[in-house]
């Protein structure tokens, strides 16, 4: 299967010189790809592992994305059947997740994957996404499928603490699901639905909250802003005040990731929080006191960030036993910890660890983010 | 059968084999008998209001244009007090091309209320929707329903220990699409949640690690549903009557109204749940988040102990559709059985239940009815503590209703005392026939002296 990459600014991305160097070098090896190809890409951070293979995506529309972990793959043999699967009809396939390698079950599947390599090859670029601890026993522990490999690309960044982030938390399971393309056709069908038909302003604004989302998670955020600016004179009109608050929400969203911290701040604290205090809604108050904490952190108010964390959002899940909030909440408070002078280092390690146990109890892809975590602060977690 | 027509049986042991006083009756029962009027102040336009409706004039009840609100209901009142009738009646006459698109879902026939979640009463709802719509032939434009069938694809068809009956389940569907696929799913779903079946938890874990997106498509779903009930002429907007729920004990009901509750109210829309009396006292955050209208027990007696015979016949009337008057060995046997019934329709028929037990003939005399609530006075003795008769004194004294301890909860939930309107609050009446309770009587009136 051939296929041609659209043209690719590379430059006006901001990517590192090393970076921007990589990122051509994956991109050649993926054009000039004819039947099944064997790509390495390292990382170590991985929101930066989701960034740059939605930049391929933004380029090449012929690509998915298989999430081992996710999609409870519990050995090679399905992992190999379900790369046939998407072979048959996409060009090139993202692997991530493959830290499910971590568990006690990692010899096995490396010895597998190397006595399956044959059946392992499909019509189609395969990009297997490892961290260097993987990386190092993947190619000791299967020569043979390692001797394929077409390429190794390094995208690894030296992330200080300042530049660590927890992307993606909060938003809803919806949008962090949905592929590029799928994203992108639904756009377009909710676009052309609301030209074609007359409905009412609830379904209206339901319909341009889902849009602005699909394109806040695709880096539209212009577009974005249009959706939720529209759906917020209509919750006005509906006199609907919680919806109004959400909105409001979605547009500091926007400007946050736009850099306008001032405006969000704002916001938040006398457009969304007086609502939910008003309305009693204890588990919103907190969330929006959680992302009031996101913005103090990255303007280095750590105090007051740390306070929020421990004193109004934490208490809160666990009345509400929510442990999913739990876990993301500790997994915060330990970055503030760590980025204290002088860090309070021991407190953040035991934090990250109780996170870490209920995410793997949970099965959820957070585990792999605090673990990460857990390497670049070189803490552990006593068995 | 219409009411005019209907005779109750002429033979007691058939009128007794008829005799389901667990068993709510649907709202066109023969044996039904208004009882809102003998209810004190209340008035079903406190239901209304709750739900938007304009019943300034009662026959012709009307919705807002556009309404867009979204509104939960908990119905409360004693077990046993009428609510299940009422609440047939109230989606009869709620089901209006100008009102309502009613969707009535019964927890104690379609789930097992011994280990209810939320997650088991949002499929069921969803079930019972698209079943209804797909009865109705409402087509819902699939725009509007991609999220919802994605959110199944990508939750279940995906997922290791659920990709065998999520297969069956699509192939049960039979390559349906839209609202009949859905209907089939969901109606899958209640049935394996139903069964204790092995997938049970894991289908719950799953709603529960994916509600941000369950609840944004289900809503999606609903808005195009009331879109196409509206165009179809068969409703302003949806509204879901969940019956049952008043049966959930203790922790499980503060676990479904408070704890889940912010999993309940993401479901826009108009709800009403039954719910437990004590729920009412048990803190303010019920307050909060659901409107409350409760249905308050038969008044037999004003403040000044003045028989209410108006409402006496009211009871009377209950009796008569099942047992003709005849049965009775003398008239005022059935007034001494509606004294001792409190007010409560389902204890009324409880006692001729023990009646029955005791009858020597083919009449209700009155050793039997004695014999009845001594019965059930006995019944409420075994939930007694011996520390109890001083506080049941207390409350026959003072008919306080501002004490709100975990004791009086638990007083409320198992009928040990009744609330009336006002909240006025009385020891259930086969208390009376205690010793116990009678002592803790004569020592409050001899302090009092």
């Amino acid at each position: 299967m051939t296929f041609h990459l659209a043209p690719y600014d590379v430059d006006a991305d901001h990517l590192t010189e090393h970076l921007a160097t990589e990122f051509e070098r994956l991109m050649r090896a993926i054009e000039s790809a004819k039947g099944f190809r064997l790509l390495i890409a390292q990382f170590n951070q991985q929101y930066y592992r989701d960034s740059y293979a939605a930049r391929l995506a933004a380029v090449q529309s012929d690509m998915q994305f298989l999430y081992v972990e996710r999609e409870n793959m519990v050995d090679v043999s399905q992992l190999r059947r379900r790369l046939h699967d998407l072979a048959q009809s996409t060009a090139v396939i993202h692997v991530m997740e493959l830290n499910i390698w971590q568990f006690e079950q990692r010899q096995v599947w490396i010895k597998t994957l190397n006595q399956q390599r044959e059946r392992l090859a499909c019509p189609a670029v395969l990009i297997f996404w490892l961290t260097a601890d993987l990386l190092k026993p993947f190619a000791l522990q299967a020569p043979d499928l390692w001797s394929w490999r077409a390429g190794v690309f390094d995208f690894t960044v030296q992330a200080k603490v300042d530049d660590l982030t927890f992307p993606n938390l909060e938003k809803s399971d919806f949008i962090e699901q949905s592929e590029l393309q799928r994203r992108l056709q639904r756009i377009a069908e909710l676009t052309t639905y609301l030209q074609n038909h007359a409905v009412s302003d609830a379904l209206k604004a339901s319909l341009l909250v889902e849009q602005g989302d699909l394109n806040s998670a695709i880096g539209e955020l212009d577009e974005a802003m249009v959706c939720f600016q529209q759906t917020l004179d209509l919750y006005r009109k509906l006199e609907d005040e919680t919806n109004i608050a959400e909105a409001q929400g979605r547009i500091a969203d926007i400007l946050e990731a736009r850099g306008e911290l001032d405006e969000a701040l704002r916001i938040r604290t006398e457009e969304e929080l007086p609502v939910y205090e008003r309305l009693g809604d204890v588990r919103s108050r907190a969330v929006t006191q959680g992302k009031i904490a996101d913005i103090l952190q990255a303007r280095g108010e750590l105090d007051e960030a740390l306070r929020i964390r421990t004193e109004e959002e934490l208490p809160v899940y666990k009345r509400l036993g929510d442990v999913r909030s739990i876990l993301v909440t500790q997994t915060k408070t330990a970055i503030i910890l760590m980025q204290l002078e002088p860090p309070r280092r021991k407190e953040a390690n035991q934090l990250l660890c109780q996170a870490l146990q209920a995410a793997q109890q949970m099965r959820i892809p957070e585990a792999g983010q605090i673990e990460e975590y857990l390497q670049h602060f070189e803490m552990a977690c006593s068995v | 059968m219409s009411k005019t027509d209907y005779q109750p049986p002429d033979d007691l042991y058939e009128a007794m084999a008829d005799l389901q006083f667990d068993e709510a009756l649907d709202s066109d029962d023969p044996r039904y008998v208004d009882t809102l009027g003998a209810r004190g102040d209340f008035k079903m336009s406190n239901l209304y209001r709750r739900l938007r409706i304009n019943d300034s004039d009662p026959q012709h009840l009307k919705l807002p244009k556009n309404l867009a609100a979204s509104s939960y209901t908990l119905f409360c009142g004693h077990i046993g007090c009428g609510k299940s009738t009422e609440l047939r009646r109230i989606a009869k006459i709620l089901h209006d091309k100008e009102l309502f698109f009613v969707v009535f879902l019964d927890v104690l026939k379609e789930l097992d209320i011994n280990n209810l979640t939320y997650a088991d009463v949002l499929l069921a709802l969803a079930k019972q929707l698209f079943q209804a719509l797909n009865n109705e032939n409402i087509q819902v434009d699939s725009v509007l329903l991609r999220n919802l069938e994605n959110w199944f694809t990508e939750r279940f068809e995906s997922h290791e220990q659920v990709k065998e009956i999520a297969a069956e389940i699509r192939s049960e569907a039979k390559g349906g699409v839209g609202i009949p696929f859905l209907g089939a799913l969901f109606a899958s779903m209640t049935a394996y949640v139903q069964n204790n079946s092995t997938y049970k938890q894991e289908i719950r874990n799953i709603i529960t690690n994916s509600f941000s997106q369950f609840a944004q498509s289900f809503n999606q779903c609903l808005l195009g549903a009331e879109k196409a009930i509206k165009e179809n002429g068969k409703g302003q907007r949806i509204l879901f009557i969940v019956d049952g729920t008043d049966r959930l004990r203790d922790k499980d009901g503060e676990q479904f109204f408070l704890k889940d509750v912010h999993q309940l109210t993401q479901i826009s829309g108009f709800f009403v749940y039954c719910s437990p009396i004590h729920l009412l006292y048990e803190n303010n955050q019920i307050h909060r988040n659901f409107g409350t209208v409760s249905l308050p027990m038969i008044k037999l007696h004003d403040r000044d102990k003045k028989l209410l015979t108006d409402n006496y016949e009211v009871m009377r009337q209950m009796v008569f559709r099942r047992f003709p008057a005849d049965f009775f060995a003398q008239p005022n046997l059935v007034d001494k059985l509606i004294e001792f019934s409190g007010g409560c329709p389902r204890e009324l028929l409880r006692l001729i239940d023990y009646a029955f037990l005791s009858v020597t003939g083919d009449k209700f005399d009155e050793q039997a009815i004695d014999a009845a609530i001594n019965n059930l006075a006995v019944d409420y003795k075994r939930l007694l503590d011996t520390a109890d008769y001083q506080l049941l004194a207390d409350i026959a004294q003072s008919h306080k209703a501002e004490q709100n301890s975990k004791k009086i909860r638990h007083f409320l939930y198992n009928m040990i005392v009744l609330e009336y309107n006002n909240f006025w609050r009385e020891p259930h009446p086969a208390i009376y026939r205690l010793p116990a309770f009678q002592e803790a009587l004569d020592d409050i009136s001899s302090r009092t002296v």
